[in-house]
């Protein structure tokens, strides 16, 4: 459906996306995974057409969406990370003005905005000026408003940040109805549980790179079976760096001034492991082991945590 | 679509209208509370007198005539006539101790009695706002008075010049003949040269066509300038939604939505506009209603075209501003420094007379003065459309020039 084909921006001398393709199909929730500053704002920018790329392009159904125009903002819906919405307004009159701007208006109107207000829960206090809401009801304005016109595209730029994980639940079970309904989703995020809980394939971009696509399934396989150990204290560089050769199951995937991150076969236990760094004069402050998980994949594609 | 977008900027305001109702109001409660102030049918108010010095460096008759006017008859409720050496007169002028000083050359008698041309010299205080305006206004009079003297008068003069000349005493039969011209040209002259004193003091601050009370003449010529002043502060606050918008995201989201760039810019115009007229509509309203302002229905339509055309160039010229500038912040800092000036200069906060001749050049540029300027004459000359034509010109023309530049410069920013 949509189509991201080598898609460059630059800030100056900084380049925010560098060279990023991917492809969403017809109602799929597909995936950004980045850390802040990867580069995931400035690509949904671009696929809603408020910035133009330096290099690349975006196609909708085959056609370039900067020919489209009009047509193209039509089947678009975008959900900005910021809470975007009239506070003077109440919630039904904010979905009132959205909608009238996609052309619904009289019974189907109301009909569409009784059925947003109820996915959103926000039906009982449809009538009250906006900034009497908590911030989770805000957002679920923000996401209802970008829903109202049915879109076919939906760009949700990280939405459940600032919310509590009540709120969270709840929207994400939204974001799977309006998938049901056969809408292409396109979901950025830096949390882990959420790409995880959530999408059908996913792209995980860092300093504006591509480092990985596919199902989730296809991008634990970039781990394999392995575990990540991670261990945080006092140890001697060429000691952790040889360490591999004595057992050689065990990778090497990060290495810092006070930390070593290995891959370590599922298959394989810990206790041997741990044997050997002590008898290397490891001084273990803290060790933290990682089932295979996207985070797991982040770290061992960037050698840092996602949150980091 | 447009439509749509303003119908939702009006509707934000209708739901936050104290701000809105309070900036309204202030014009109102500046131009009741001055009006009170200032207001000569208190019956106790007095104009403050013209402290004019006086420097006969003559001494002759015709001086004295001259300087000696100023302490008779209206002129005396007017002026604080004094004798002083010019040096005196420029030191206390200097030392703002008086509002003007007038010259009288050596000679002047002299010449005027041979028919030449002869000048006095006016030095005014420009630290005093009314005062030496009314020096200068009064002495041009009475020079142009002398002069019109002496061309009526020419047979008693060359009577008295020629005997003067022959150096012998005048016999009662010739001072006969003079008296008799001299009564002859005081009838012929009395009728120019005592009404124009009248007409001087019917000039000073209300034109003598207004058939207004004083203190509505007062409430209403304060509140032209301020009703106008106050418009292009509602304007620039309503303008601040540019900013709003982008801030808070609401912006992205539009430009992604079908109305597109042209569409949002037009509309915040249009918005703007709309909110600036209904401020204006508020304040005379409240002026028609409770202060009892009238027009013809002729001069309502002349005031609507006037007011269209104000509220359209200020609207330009504050959307091209917020087009320019890149912050809120920026936005902020330099429109109410434009503004001000534009009404100081336009004549919105001081009349226009009381400001220097090159700040009355200047205010030929100002929209404010050609809205002030526009609405005195409605409700005080009963101006014609013909008369106003300048006015409207003006200020459609600059409406459309700067509304154009600011809808591009906003495509020019938004489109991506």
């Amino acid at each position: 459906m949509l189509t991201i084909n080598e898609l460059v921006k630059s800030y100056g001398g900084l380049v925010a996306v560098d060279h990023i393709s991917f492809e969403v199909r017809e109602g799929e929730i597909f995936g950004v995974l980045g850390p802040n500053g990867a580069g995931k704002s400035t690509t949904i920018n671009m696929i809603a057409s408020l910035l133009k790329p330096d290099g690349g392009s975006i196609l909708l159904d085959g056609t370039d969406i900067a020919s489209l125009g009009e047509r193209y903002r039509r089947v678009l819906g975008l959900v900005p990370q910021e809470v975007a919405i009239y506070e003077e307004l109440s919630a039904r009159e904010n979905l009132s003005f959205w909608a009238s701007l996609y052309g619904l208006r009289g019974a189907k109107r109301r009909n569409r905005l009784d059925e947003v207000l109820d996915l959103s829960g926000l039906k009982e206090r449809q009538e009250e000026p906006v900034k009497s809401f908590s911030g989770g009801m805000k957002r679920r304005l923000n996401m209802a408003i970008g829903l109202v016109h049915k879109p076919r595209l939906l760009l949700l730029d990280e939405p459940t940040v600032g919310i509590d994980p009540q709120g969270r639940h709840r929207m994400l079970d939204t974001v799977r109805h309006v998938a049901s309904e056969k809408t292409s989703i396109i979901y950025t995020t830096h949390y882990l549980d959420e790409a995880e809980a959530l999408c059908d394939r996913l792209v995980i971009i860092d300093h504006g790179r591509r480092l990985a696509m596919g199902s989730q399934e296809e991008i634990k396989g970039i781990v394999g079976e392995n575990r990540l150990l991670r261990i945080v204290g006092g140890f001697e560089r060429d000691a952790a760096e040889s360490l591999p050769r004595e057992m050689p199951e065990l990778s090497l995937v990060a290495l810092g001034e006070d930390e070593a991150t290995y891959a370590l076969p599922m298959s394989v236990g810990t206790g041997q492991f741990l044997e050997k760094l002590v008898n290397r004069g490891f001084k273990i402050d803290n060790l933290s082991i990682k089932e295979p998980s996207l985070d797991s994949v982040f770290i061992k594609l960037t050698g840092r945590e996602l949150r980091d | 679509m447009i439509g749509k977008l303003i119908r939702k900027d009006l509707l934000r305001r209708r739901r936050a209208p104290a701000g809105f109702i309070a900036l309204v109001c202030l014009p109102l409660l500046n131009a009741i509370l001055m009006s009170a102030v200032f207001s000569p049918s208190s019956g106790e108010a007095e104009w403050p007198k013209v402290e004019l010095l006086i420097a006969d460096n003559d001494n002759s008759l015709g001086s004295q005539l001259l300087s000696g006017a100023f302490g008779r008859g209206q002129l005396a409720e007017l002026f604080d006539a004094e004798a002083v050496s010019e040096e005196t007169g420029r030191d206390r002028l200097a030392r703002d101790m008086a509002s003007a000083l007038l010259i009288i050359p050596d000679g002047f008698g002299g010449d005027l009695l041979e028919g030449d041309s002869t000048e006095l010299v006016l030095v005014v205080n420009p630290s005093q706002a009314f005062a030496p305006k009314i020096a200068e206004e009064t002495v041009r009079f009475l020079a142009e008075g002398g002069d019109r003297l002496l061309r009526i008068g020419t047979v008693p003069i060359s009577m008295i010049r020629d005997q003067i000349n022959r150096g012998s005493d005048m016999s009662d039969g010739q001072i006969a003949a003079v008296s008799i011209q001299v009564r002859d040209l005081v009838r012929k002259v009395e009728k120019q040269f005592f009404p124009p004193l009248i007409e001087l003091a019917e000039e000073s601050v209300i034109p003598q066509q207004s058939q207004r009370p004083g203190g509505e003449r007062l409430f209403l010529s304060i509140l032209c300038g301020i009703s106008v002043f106050t418009l292009f502060f509602v304007i620039e606050i309503m303008a601040r939604d540019f900013f709003r918008e982008a801030e808070n995201q609401v912006l992205s989201r539009l430009l992604a939505a079908p109305p597109g760039v042209y569409s949002f810019v037009i509309a915040k115009l249009g918005f703007i506009f709309i909110a600036g007229l209904l401020a204006h509509i508020l304040v005379w309203g409240i002026a028609v209603l409770f202060f009892g302002v009238r027009l013809s229905p002729a001069g309502w339509g002349l005031f609507a075209l006037l007011s269209i055309g104000v509220i359209f160039a200020f609207t330009g010229i504050i959307a091209l501003l917020y087009a320019v500038v890149r912050s809120r912040n920026q936005a902020l800092a330099v429109a109410p420094a434009v503004i001000i000036f534009l009404s100081m200069v336009g004549g919105a906060m001081v009349p226009l007379s009381s400001l220097p001749p090159f700040m009355q050049r200047i205010a030929l540029v100002s929209p404010v003065h050609w809205g002030v300027d526009g609405l005195k004459d409605i409700f005080f000359f009963n101006s014609s459309f013909s008369s106003l034509a300048l006015h409207f010109v003006l200020l459609y023309g600059l409406g459309l020039l700067f509304s154009s530049a600011a809808l591009m410069t906003f495509t020019r920013r938004y489109r991506p």
